[in-house]
């Protein structure tokens, strides 16, 4: 008898769609991530990038979606995905994820493409408040993608690049419009590639740690989604964070940080299919 | 689907309301929406509101296309955008009241009133339209943002109220009729009476009237009190939810929380936050705005104090301790789960969230708190996207807590 149950998880962002597969072992209560896959929304209904994502990682694995999925957890914006059997909520998901991929997180900042969100949680990882940044786009993912395809980088080279900086240019408005506006000049003015990107890192790592403390958010704070990939915008909150007399904050980070929501939701999942089997064996015995 | 059926009659009185500003029967007095209407009513002119005409112009969402006319003569975008919207929709003559009315344009006012019980800019406002149309401006300006209205500043408001009767006699060609006024105070205050009643037939659990439904059934009380008309809307109203509360009817039954909205609606987004929340199993069931047309100290035995006591005790007209003090009631009296804050761009006066009240009034009544950034008629400070994103994580975040405990 096969001891190993599938379930799937499937955020669904503003920019991206993030898929994963998760083992879960019965006999030694392990989880573990098999499979992940990021597609780039663009133009494109989001519930065809997911109904194509969720294909392809069935693919892959040989696996038959009725036969071999226990569970399809979607969060974020997915409930439209159509063969989900179940959402839930991102903040969560993130939280779930977040201590999945980095144990002993008692914060999990999920720095997205529309926001940052940073999340307090307890031991268990349950949710014990939260806080976003305002309505603003210069503090989220989506404004560095936009200077990068401007200063002609793939979103990918971004924390590299951000690492080769000497003397970094902080762009001076907070709104995104000026901050463009910012960069441009200092494009003009001849600053290099490095020290404008670890410029724009900086100045989201700053609403980053304001947004921590309002939070009074505790450690060790974990950095998650999208730009928690980003080593540059890591090395920036680390750096502001010490500025700002806050050397005893630990950060944690991992190389899957996008796939923290979608991690979370496949837990999630993992974790109501038990119940729900636990519930109609019960049901069974009784009848 | 929930309907609420007084809708019908409420739409046809606005309707008879706003063509009765143009038919020359009456002369036509502005006024503005928290100001001594019955007093004008008393030298029987019809009293138009341009603040409603602001609600119009954003919730058709027609604000943004005449907002940069008014921002070309000087008026900053980032001032009140029912001035900006109301002045540019006077200069480029574009206005829904034609299309939704059949009027010509904006009414023509013979005389002008203000109260800066709310803000200064209906000062700045209403001086424009003094100028334009060559007509006499009175203007009551009470002592602002109190904890306590004593007697002393009763006093000074109704000095500044009797200022008014000679320059309304002389534009009326009446003589102040004190019994006339008296009668006027007691069908307002009748009618705003009413209208309490009305919001809090959503104290019950399930209940018949949204925020939003009232963004819309307060038109009556805003531009027709000090009239039968109001009065008799209200009676209807009252009894319709009255009834659906005792048949247990709501507009959203089963509900996971109950919300307070504070500040201004976002005019243009009333439907689509409406469904919003509905979708996420949340009733907003209560909010400063419409409350605002309550004025429960309205007595037409003493006409001057009580009308100079209630316009001075409005909610915007008070401090901190004194809104956080409503508030709280109100949270208990509507069994409130969260506040959701609408920090409106162009509407400083009548945004709290700036200066920290929420995090204090959180500490007070542990009621969660959500701050969002819009406007009242100017879409183009509200972001859609972050909006929802902003507040379907607060309703999880509530609904967890309730369950969690």
């Amino acid at each position: 008898m096969n001891n190993t149950v599938y379930t799937m998880g499937i955020d669904v962002g503003g920019s991206y769609v993030k898929n994963v597969l998760m083992s879960y072992d019965k006999d030694s209560g392990n989880h573990q991530l098999v499979d992940k896959q990021t597609e780039k929304i663009r133009k494109r209904d989001p519930k065809d990038v997911a109904h194509d994502s969720i294909d392809m990682i069935l693919e892959r694995n040989n696996l038959n979606y009725d036969k071999d999925i226990a569970y399809l957890a979607s969060t974020g914006e997915g409930e439209m995905v159509e063969r989900k059997t179940g959402h839930f909520y991102s903040m969560t998901t993130h939280a779930r994820g977040g201590v999945f991929l980095t144990p002993g997180a008692r914060t999990v900042v999920d720095m997205g493409g529309l926001y940052v969100r940073a999340i307090k949680i307890d031991e268990r990882g349950k949710v014990l408040d939260y806080k976003m940044t305002g309505q603003c786009a210069s503090g989220s993912g989506q404004f560095i993608e936009n200077i990068s395809r401007y200063l002609g980088l793939a979103v990918e080279e971004v924390g590299d690049i951000s690492m080769q900086a000497d003397n970094p240019e902080v762009p001076s408005g907070i709104c995104a419009v000026l901050a463009e506006t910012d960069v441009i000049n200092m494009v003009s003015k001849g600053a290099s590639t490095p020290n404008i990107i670890k410029g724009i890192n900086i100045s989201i790592a700053q609403r980053v740690v304001k947004l921590l403390s309002s939070l009074k958010a505790e450690s060790p704070i974990s950095l998650m989604g999208g730009m928690g990939m980003n080593k540059g915008m890591i090395q920036a909150i680390e750096e502001v964070a010490s500025e700002n007399k806050k050397n005893e904050i630990q950060f944690l980070s991992h190389p899957d940080a996008i796939y923290s929501g979608a991690i979370g939701a496949a837990l999630w999942g993992g974790y109501r299919y038990h119940i729900l089997k636990e519930k109609s064996e019960k049901e069974l015995v009784a009848s | 689907m929930y309907v609420i059926k007084s809708t019908e009659k409420m739409k046809a009185i606005m309707g008879n309301y706003f063509r009765s500003l143009e038919t020359g029967e009456k002369k036509v007095a502005w006024c503005t929406s928290v100001g001594p209407a019955e007093l004008l009513r008393s030298f029987g002119f019809e009293v138009y509101f341009p603040e409603n005409h602001g609600a119009l112009l954003g919730a058709t969402r027609t604000a943004m296309d005449v907002i940069p006319e008014a921002v070309k003569s000087g008026y900053s975008g980032h001032v009140c955008s029912y001035t900006t919207a109301d002045i540019g929709s006077y200069l480029r003559n574009e206005t829904p009241l034609k299309k939704h009315y059949g009027m010509k344009g904006h009414p023509k006012p013979d005389i002008i009133a203000f109260n800066t019980n709310q803000c200064r800019e209906v000062q700045d406002w209403f001086y424009f339209f003094a100028k334009e149309f060559n007509c006499p401006i009175v203007g009551i300006t009470p002592p602002r943002y109190l904890e306590e209205v004593t007697q002393k500043e009763v006093d000074l408001v109704v000095e500044q109220f009797k200022r008014m009767i000679p320059v309304c006699e002389q534009v009326s060609g009446r003589k102040f009729d004190e019994e006339k006024f008296k009668e006027t105070v007691r069908l307002s205050k009748e009618a705003t009476l009413l209208w309490q009643k009305v919001l809090k037939t959503s104290t019950a659990m399930n209940a018949p009237i949204s925020f939003f439904d009232g963004t819309i059934h307060m038109g009556p009380i805003v531009v027709l009190r000090g009239t039968q008309v109001a009065k008799d809307y209200y009676t209807e109203l009252l009894a319709e939810l009255e009834d659906n509360v005792k048949n247990n009817v709501g507009f959203l039954p089963n509900a996971r929380t109950r919300i307070f909205w504070e500040g201004m609606p976002i005019w243009g987004k009333l439907r689509m936050l409406s469904d919003l929340f509905t979708s996420n199993g949340a009733a907003v069931v209560a909010s400063t705005y419409c409350s605002s047309w309550v004025f429960d100290k309205f007595d037409e035995n003493d006409p001057w104090n009580s009308t100079a006591r209630a316009y001075t005790e409005i909610f915007i007209n008070r401090g901190e301790k004194a809104k956080m003090k409503m508030l709280s009631d109100w949270f208990k009296e509507y069994h409130i789960d969260g506040i959701i804050y609408h920090d409106s761009k162009t509407c400083f006066n009548n945004s709290n969230a700036k200066f920290g009240m929420p995090q204090r009034l959180k500490e007070i009544t542990g009621v969660p708190a959500l701050v969002i950034e819009g406007d009242l008629c100017d879409l183009r400070f509200f972001s859609e996207g972050q909006s929802i994103t902003k507040i379907e994580t607060f309703l999880e975040q509530l609904e967890e807590n309730k369950v969690l405990g």
